[in-house]
């Protein structure tokens, strides 16, 4: 006993090396020995190391409370959340009074979209006089995640109160206000980067700026998603063609040299990002584009004077430094050729060529099913993460109980698994159609084809959207009450990208059943 | 591939086929025709499409021009069959004027018409590679990894591409189809020179010097 009291005095006392040649001379338990080690390994800033030895010692002892919050730690410091869930758990349900526990515990349930459980969680550490501001950060973000930033606003201006000076808090608070009024998140943002001026503060800012459409500066701060500190939730760039240099701005590159842009993150945003490609590629004729596979017949068809390959054609070119100015993403372009809403406006044309043989094939196929019906498209679901899921999208009931009015035939342009909606609409007898045999996920092509022969787009945020205006089809976009991608802005009426797209919002008056029976109104 | 159709429609669901006119292999994944394949990125961008057997060889090619991480090089290409092998490595391994050096005695094959980058990165390989019919690499030049490709279609093609790799210091030995049936393997004379390659599934042999 007194020589683990001795190895705990020197991990205290960071004597890391002479803990370590004590806990290797502990023959049994051999789940001690290798907690022991693994905890010296975490301080040591071996995350792995101390990965290896804490599932050791879960071996040997199933039931180490230390060893599972370790565990949890060292998976944690490595980014692998979904591993160190169960850990977490373990270990906060251990003690469900201990602060620091529920605070790892909520870590891991925030990088896995559980914001219900993690608000649970949270709640009692939040409900005594004075809570830890580590409580308060973590409970006011969470909030927020979980689509409730009145109640995250409190939770912000007690913090407010108890930590006035602490720049977490100043950020939590810039933050809160993101969400709720970007104005005065503008104001608190520009006040915290005098004396703060951190990655994660630019990369937050950004949005609200692009969002009041403050092109300028919200594009320079975009790129701070590109840093990796900000992880999967910024903007990472496909593996292939990370070791490529990064570029960032397109004045650094040699018009003599290939440059070489990227598309980046989703597909509604690539799409979004593709609008500048064209001015991009008559200031650097000598560019290719590296993009997704399923996106190079119609890059291809749209920009033939420049070469479009898959993401894996930039390993190739990882060493061809003499060759290569390095790789753009497409998104660095807008701070060149989008820092005004003029410059919007002024270059708003279709810049996606649509595929006349898809369309016509299909156009065949549909008209000559449903002769002088009017084809309306439509998209009830969007989202990638679970907030954007439950910010975007409606129910299927409610979205298309109202648009199915006679001489009306909607084309479902939904992706992913429609089966229950498919039931839906043949128990409700909608004048709904799936289209069977084409998958919208990988044959984009196919689906902007079938977008085409619609009169127009009905749908919720979602890359068909982008894909569609940017054809030149006319799409009315359905926004709910809750906060939409910032691309755009704040108000109903002609979006700024695309002059075929007419924004529509529910207003907070409204349920959803009324707002959507309103715009049926008002667009069939 | 039509072997791959017929063995795909009498197998359960989920079971992957990887197969050529050749050979067929169950349950292996298809990564050489994905779209996380650099080569297979090059060979739809030159808009060719070889079999696998030729597919492994240009990504064995491919893994030696990426352990190089930029350090200068020798390449011989024995044949002008490989010459589309020989670009992979060349552009993969960062060749350049200043970097990495082809030797070409037999010559180089002509590329399918390419644009953009590729049609710049193809005509400087030919450009810089030396196809005199005695060149190889010169003593100065011996400490550098050297990389020997060579077909085994005829005698003379597998005896030159061996007696390339018993001059340099150290680097690989690649001959595409050693081991088909027909092919040239020339085992005795290889033997005599001490060199043992190894055979892999597709016929393609391997020699190293480290």
């Amino acid at each position: 006993m007194s020589q683990l009291s001795d190895i705990d005095k020197l991990i205290r006392a960071d004597r890391l090396d002479e803990a370590e040649t004590l806990a290797k001379r502990i023959t049994s338990p051999v789940g001690t020995r290798n907690s022991i080690l693994g905890t010296i390994a975490l301080r040591r800033g071996g995350h792995q190391e101390a990965e290896v030895f804490f599932r050791a010692a879960l071996a040997a002892n199933e039931k180490d409370l230390i060893a599972h919050t370790n565990l949890a730690k060292a998976l944690i410091q490595q980014r692998k959340f979904k591993q160190a869930l169960p850990h977490a758990r373990r270990a906060y349900e251990s003690n469900v009074k201990v602060e620091n526990l529920a605070l790892l515990y909520v870590s891991c349930l925030a990088e896995v979209d559980d914001y219900p459980e993690a608000a649970r969680v949270l709640k009692p550490f939040s409900d005594v006089d004075t809570p830890s501001a580590a409580v308060l950060i973590s409970y006011s973000s969470v909030l927020r995640a979980n689509l409730q930033p009145h109640e995250s606003l409190v939770q912000v201006q007690r913090l407010q109160h108890l930590y006035p000076d602490r720049p977490d808090a100043l950020r939590a608070v810039a933050d809160a206000y993101a969400e709720l009024d970007p104005a005065r998140a503008s104001v608190e943002f520009a006040r915290l980067s005098q004396s703060h001026d951190t990655v994660q503060i630019r990369w937050n800012r950004s949005f609200v700026e692009l969002r009041l459409r403050n092109f300028d500066l919200g594009w320079q701060l975009y790129d701070a998603g590109l840093e990796d500190t900000i992880g999967k939730i910024g903007r990472p760039l496909p593996a292939q063609i990370k070791p490529l240099k990064l570029v960032k701005d397109l004045s650094e590159c040699d018009p003599d040299k290939w440059t070489v842009f990227s598309s980046e993150q989703g597909l509604g945003d690539q799409i979004l990002f593709f609008g500048a490609l064209a001015e991009a590629v008559v200031d650097r004729p000598k560019s290719i584009l590296l993009t997704e596979e399923r996106l190079l017949p119609i890059m291809r068809r749209s920009f033939p004077q420049l070469g479009c390959y898959p993401y894996a054609f930039g390993i190739n070119l990882i060493q061809q430094h003499g060759a290569i100015n390095g790789v753009l993403p497409v998104g660095c372009l807008q701070k060149t050729y989008r820092t005004t809403q003029q410059s919007y406006s002024s270059q708003a044309a279709p810049y996606l060529k649509p595929n006349n043989f898809l369309i016509e094939k299909y156009q065949a196929l549909i008209k000559k099913r449903f002769p002088g019906e009017r084809l309306i498209g439509v998209s009830w679901r969007g989202g990638y993460w679970d907030r954007q899921k439950r910010t975007k999208s409606y129910d299927f009931e409610v979205f298309c109980r109202h648009l199915s009015k006679k001489g009306v035939r909607l084309i479902s342009l939904q992706y992913g698994d429609v089966k229950e909606e498919k039931a839906v609409a043949t128990k409700n007898n909608w004048p709904v159609t799936f289209i069977d045999g084409v998958n919208f996920i990988k044959d984009i092509d196919a689906w902007l084809s079938l977008a085409m022969v619609c009169e127009k787009i009905v749908s919720v945020s979602t890359a068909l959207v982008h894909g569609a205006a940017a054809m030149g089809q006319s799409v009315e976009l359905v926004l709910s009450d809750r906060q939409a991608p910032f691309i755009w802005g704040t108000l109903p009426g002609q979006s700024l990208p695309y002059p075929t797209v007419t924004v529509h919002r529910q207003s907070p008056t409204e349920d959803p059943d009324q707002y959507l029976e309103r715009l049926a109104e008002l667009i069939l | 591939m039509s072997i791959y159709k017929k063995v795909k429609d009498l197998l359960p669901e989920h079971k992957s086929v990887v197969s050529d006119n050749e050979f067929l292999l169950l349950d292996r994944k298809d990564f050489h025709i994905s779209q996380i394949s650099a080569v297979n990125a090059t060979l739809m961008a030159l808009g060719t499409s070889p079999g696998y057997p030729f597919r492994v060889f240009l990504g064995l090619v491919d893994q030696f021009a990426a352990a190089l991480r930029g350090k200068d090089f020798n390449l011989i290409v024995g044949d002008p069959s490989l010459t589309l092998a020989g670009f992979q490595f060349w552009m993969r391994a960062g060749g350049s004027a200043e970097n990495g050096k082809t030797y070409a005695p037999k010559g180089l094959a002509r590329f399918p018409e390419a644009n953009d980058i590729l049609a710049e990165l193809t005509k400087n390989f030919i450009a810089l590679a030396d196809q005199r019919p005695k060149s190889k690499p010169g003593e100065e030049r011996l400490d550098h990894f050297t990389l020997v490709l060579g077909n085994t279609k005829a005698a003379d093609q597998t005896i030159f591409a061996v007696d390339r790799f018993i001059e340099i210091k150290y680097g690989a030995l690649l001959l595409k189809d050693y081991a088909k049936v027909g092919a040239f393997d020339e085992r005795d004379y290889l033997e005599s020179k001490l060199v043992f390659p190894t055979t892999l599934f597709e016929g393609h042999a391997l020699a190293m010097k480290l």
